[in-house]
């Protein structure tokens, strides 16, 4: 199972909703639910799964779901 | 009585006035030197700003420590913990530098000097931001230079009031310059910043001088007299606020953007928020967008982390209590960052309610509705305007 896969399945559970598909190009605007609060949510349940921890200006700087997945990939590769 | 400087850079003084006009002409012109020449005429800016060359001195030393904090801690000292002890460091010296009496005073520590610079606040904030991304830029390979610093903490367009801009965003701008050639987009330009003069010497004048006029009769005797006074610092102090500061908004941004630079907008219409938080994400954008990239995420971040309950509303009232903190040093500005606080929580709780009560669909719906929507715009207005008055106006003197 690749990043994306594991990723869309914390969305799927954070926003309670098993029909969400997500892809790279992926913003907080194509997702009605997708505020500041699940957006942080997201990203706790995302360092839980993977045993990694985001830094401040690295959350900051995601801008979309490609970026999460670049930089959870960046954080697995230096673990 | 304090003394202010930097209150220099303002629109009334025509040295300001005339370098800003005149800015595009010398950074267009020589785009291999555009970073010296900035610097030049930041430099020239915080000469006509401060009163005299202890007070530049001051200014300088102050906004420019990070960077060579900065240096010094990763690359000498080789500080891991140089994030923490660097923004507490900062943050308390800011405090002291804009006399936050109801902290200082109750530790009986007293001032060395007795100026204060307007807009520190402002570069606070950018200082921290240099601190916290520093060595994410790094690993980005954005430029980092003394030069590129000192023109991002001191740029002549956003030292007094912002628009805060991020590091980042400032060097990344700055060497991609747009110069505006079409006569249509620089006609454009020029009549925004007229607009924005009309906004400032007009309208918010003539708010000022109401709200001020009805402040002196908060307390007076006649009940009528008291009513309609109250209504006109409420509902006017808001107004000149927001025309104040966007007619200034108006006028730098079109004017950074005939020198090549893009400027973020502060304003998007906040008289149509729906409750306290898109109240926020429409006033004052930039220093929303900074609460909730440095206080806000990493806050609530932590206390989900460590499963903490009601994290979320615990978060909302650090965010606005900070926000209503940076404002001002008196204790009007701490009152203003708790009302905020409260009600944002209470904007929280209704959300949370609604969700509860109608499920995720049934709350959309029900917040769709005409007249749902209007009901929501006018509370949030006239909440936001009540908490408001605490700004720019010493009401907890009028009674106390």
């Amino acid at each position: 199972m690749n990043t994306i896969n594991k990723l869309q399945d914390i969305f799927r559970d954070v926003f309670d909703d098993d029909e969400i598909e997500i892809n790279q190009d992926m913003t907080a605007n194509d997702l009605e639910d997708w505020d500041s609060l699940m957006h942080i949510q997201l990203l706790v349940a995302a360092e839980e799964k993977f045993s990694i921890k985001f830094s401040t200006a690295e959350v900051l700087n995601l801008k979309n779901v490609g970026d999460f997945v670049a930089l959870i990939d960046k954080k697995l590769e230096n673990k | 009585m304090f003394e202010y400087f930097t209150a220099g850079i303002s629109l009334t003084n025509p040295l300001y006035a005339a370098v800003l006009l005149l800015a595009p002409i010398f950074l267009n012109n020589n785009l291999k030197f555009r970073r010296y020449i900035f610097c030049v005429l930041n430099a020239c800016v915080i000469t006509i700003a401060a009163p005299s060359i202890f007070h530049a001195i001051l200014l300088l030393s102050w906004s420019l420590t990070p960077y060579f904090a900065v240096l010094l801690c990763t690359h000498v000292l080789k500080i891991r913990w140089y994030k923490p002890l660097l923004i507490t460091t900062m943050v308390v010296v800011f405090a002291y530098l804009q006399h936050y009496n109801w902290i200082f005073s109750t530790l009986h520590i007293s001032y060395i000097t007795v100026w204060k610079v307007v807009g520190i606040s402002y570069i606070l904030f950018r200082q921290l931001d240099f601190i916290i991304q520093y060595e994410y830029n790094q690993d980005q390979n954005i430029r980092i230079s003394f030069i590129d610093y000192f023109n991002y903490q001191l740029s002549f367009y956003t030292l007094l009031c912002g628009p805060i801009v991020r590091y980042q965003d400032f060097v990344s701008d700055f060497y991609s310059v747009r110069i505006i050639h079409d006569f249509d987009s620089i006609l454009n330009k020029v009549s925004r910043i007229l607009s924005g003069f009309i906004k400032i010497y007009l309208i918010s004048s003539l708010l000022d001088y109401l709200v001020h006029a009805s402040y002196e009769h908060l307390t007076t005797a006649v009940l009528s007299a008291r009513v309609i006074a109250w209504c006109i610092v409420i509902f006017g102090n808001i107004w000149y606020i927001y025309f104040n500061f966007s007619g200034f908004m108006d006028v730098v941004i079109p004017a950074a953007s005939l020198a090549g630079f893009h400027l973020p907008e502060n304003f998007n219409k906040p008289y149509f928020a729906r409750d306290i938080s898109d109240f926020w994400n429409r006033w004052h954008i930039t220093l929303s967008s900074w609460i909730k990239d440095y206080i806000y995420t990493p806050t609530y971040k932590y206390l989900l982390t460590i499963n903490k309950p009601l994290s979320s509303y615990f978060t909302y009232f650090l965010t606005f209590l900070i926000i209503g903190i940076w404002h001002g040093p008196t204790l009007n500005y701490l009152v203003y960052g708790i009302l905020l606080g409260v009600v944002a929580m209470l904007s929280q709780f209704y959300t949370a309610t609604l969700r509860k009560r109608l499920g995720r669909r049934g709350s959309i719906e029900f917040r769709a509705r005409k007249c749902v929507h209007i009901l929501e715009v006018l509370c949030t207005l006239v909440i936001s305007s009540a908490c408001i008055i605490f700004v720019g106006l010493d009401i907890i003197g009028r009674f106390f």
